[in-house]
């Protein structure tokens, strides 16, 4: 009698799932970055591998009387403000997601993230109450700093600002 | 007989401000409700409705007072309307909430969208369909596994307050899938095994009394079960007894790998004393 | 293999990943002289002679972590046996096919290539 196959399938999906961090708790935030960053700095990883071992053929140009003017001139290309504002943001997603993963690895252990007990009102979870919280709050500001240096290394150094 | 301590003399200052929101309502909110009838084929639409709020009037009541006054057709789910039950689960303003323990002026919103659970089908309008959700919970064995349960039919085992105390917590749940709908694993990956599931899971494998930790994590340990969890921490955040499933799915992997001396030295509690058996049950 | 020693292997692969990354990053910068200095020619050069082979530790590290990264993603998105199985092949010979390109990369620069 009843119509289970016309019931709607009703999954929250990549955008009501995993990309919605917004109306609910820090760790949420956190996990969404994690994630971005992840699929982020792999994809550049592919193509960095790509671009350097295609780049290496420079140096055998060189031993068979080459010159390593190949391996310069792809430096010059590389050198302008877009390439640079695109490694400075590989960056701060690698330090994110670096400083994010030893917190998992941590809490994923079941350590800072409270002890169990017996409940009480206002009955609030406390793992969320951890110190794994305010392990994230100083990772996202340590992520920043260190995104600050390779500011200066990449535009100041390597731009000459 | 002492003496009577002096009576305190307190002018009492009668403040029309407490009587506001009782006898007449304190303002009138709309209710935009997810409309879904699959007999009908018409697909999603959101009804309007302007619901009076009176102080202390919660979603639910303002979803039977629409179901009462002005739409009969609308389909909800609840019961004791004291969260208890776990039966009224939605998605208020973009939060999972249990309807009779969410007032509508704790909201602060002159408007309130109504959904049904995420991830799980939804058989009409608000209600949705929990026979995956029970189906996970019942996977993990959500009941003590001992050798010894038979010769032990009439006896307690031993547990001291503190034992109590480590799975207490997770024992509390009432099964109304908000941690379910909140999951962001759940809302792509259809079989991985839900926050619910898995602190239940932990609930037996943390009592003291249990011996089956061996079969369980042979559930738990496999594609979409425990390591699909990435502590995004939702779970606890809407959990309405505050069962915090994430602490107890975290507990689970740690006993896999930096914890594990939890599993190797568990042993199951032992009965009380024969002087304490008690003839309840006739022995098998 | 069990999906627990995947993830231990994901964990201990994350751990080291943040050890050579940050050695990487050092020789690219301070340990370097500067950035425009450590990516010149010469310098490219005798980091790859010195440190060749920690260079292929990393890429060992970040090939498996990146692709078993890539295969939990793509698993939660869509699940089912067959195709399940299909992303397992493709994220290993994509993985494979990674790791041999890099591998060649360290091997140029070492002379043997």
């Amino acid at each position: 009698m009843e119509e289970k196959a016309l019931e709607r399938r009703n999954m929250a999906g990549v955008y009501g799932g995993w990309l919605k961090f917004w109306n609910r708790n820090f760790e949420r935030w956190l996990y969404t970055m994690h994630r971005i960053t992840g699929v982020g700095v792999g994809i550049y990883f592919v193509i960095h591998i790509w671009e350097t071992s295609n780049a290496a053929t420079a140096f055998i140009d060189l031993r068979v009387g080459g010159s390593p003017i190949v391996w310069s001139s792809l430096m010059d290309l590389l050198r302008n403000v877009f390439a640079h504002t695109g490694l400075l943001l590989v960056a701060l997603a690698a330090v994110f997601h670096s400083l994010n993963g030893v917190r998992l690895l941590l809490s994923e252990q079941g350590f800072l993230v409270g002890k169990a007990k017996m409940p009480t009102y206002p009955l609030l979870p406390v793992s969320l109450k951890g110190a794994q919280r305010s392990l994230g709050v100083a990772l996202v500001v340590a992520s920043f700093l260190l995104t600050a240096y390779a500011f200066y290394q990449l535009f100041i150094v390597g731009l000459g600002w | 007989m002492g003496e009577k301590p002096p009576v305190e003399k307190v002018a009492l200052k009668f403040d029309p401000k407490i009587l506001q929101g009782l006898g007449a309502p304190l303002k009138t909110v709309t209710f935009k409700v997810f409309r879904y009838d699959p007999a009908k084929g018409d697909g999603v639409r959101y009804s309007s409705y302007e619901v009076p709020i009176f102080k202390g009037t919660t979603v639910l009541d303002a979803l039977i007072y629409v179901k009462e006054k002005l739409d009969p057709s609308l389909t909800i789910r609840y019961s004791c309307r004291m969260a208890v039950c776990g039966s009224c689960g939605m998605v208020i303003n973009g939060r999972e909430m249990l309807a009779c323990k969410t007032q509508v002026e704790q909201l602060k919103s002159e408007t309130v969208v109504v959904r049904p659970l995420n991830n799980m089908p939804v058989s009409r309008d608000l209600v949705t369909d929990f026979d995956v959700f029970f189906k996970k919970h019942r996977a993990v064995l959500p009941h003590l596994i001992r050798d010894d349960l038979d010769v032990n039919i009439n006896r307690e085992f031993q547990q001291k307050p503190e034992e109590v105390y480590d799975y207490l917590m997770f024992a509390n749940c009432i099964k109304c899938g908000l941690c379910y709908s909140a999951c962001p694993t759940n809302a792509t990956d259809e079989l991985f095994l839900g926050p619910q599931a898995m602190s239940q899971a932990y609930r037996y494998i943390a009592d003291s009394r249990d011996d089956g930790h061996r079969q369980r994590m042979e559930v738990l340990d496999t594609k979409h079960a425990l390591w699909n969890c990435h502590f995004a921490g939702s779970c606890s955040d809407v959990c309405p007894k505050g069962v915090d499933p994430a602490f107890a799915i975290q507990q689970l992997k740690g006993m896999l790998f930096l914890k594990s001396s939890f599993l190797k030295r568990k042993r199951p509690a032992p009965n009380v004393p024969e002087a304490q058996k008690r003839e309840l049950v006739p022995e098998r | 293999m069990k999906e627990s020693q995947v993830m231990i292997i994901q964990y201990l692969t994350g751990v080291g990943i943040i050890l050579l990354g940050a050695l990487h990053f050092a020789l690219l910068t301070f340990a370097g002289g500067g950035y425009d200095n450590a990516l010149t020619f010469v310098s490219v050069m005798g980091v790859y002679t010195s440190l060749g082979l920690v260079f292929e530790l990393f890429l060992v590290f970040l090939t498996f972590h990146v692709f078993n990264g890539f295969r939990k993603v793509l698993i939660e998105l869509h699940q089912g046996p067959t195709y399940e199985r299909t992303v397992t092949w493709i994220v290993v010979l994509a993985g494979a096919a990674t790791f041999v390109w890099g591998t060649r990369t360290v091997l140029i620069f070492l002379g043997v290539l």
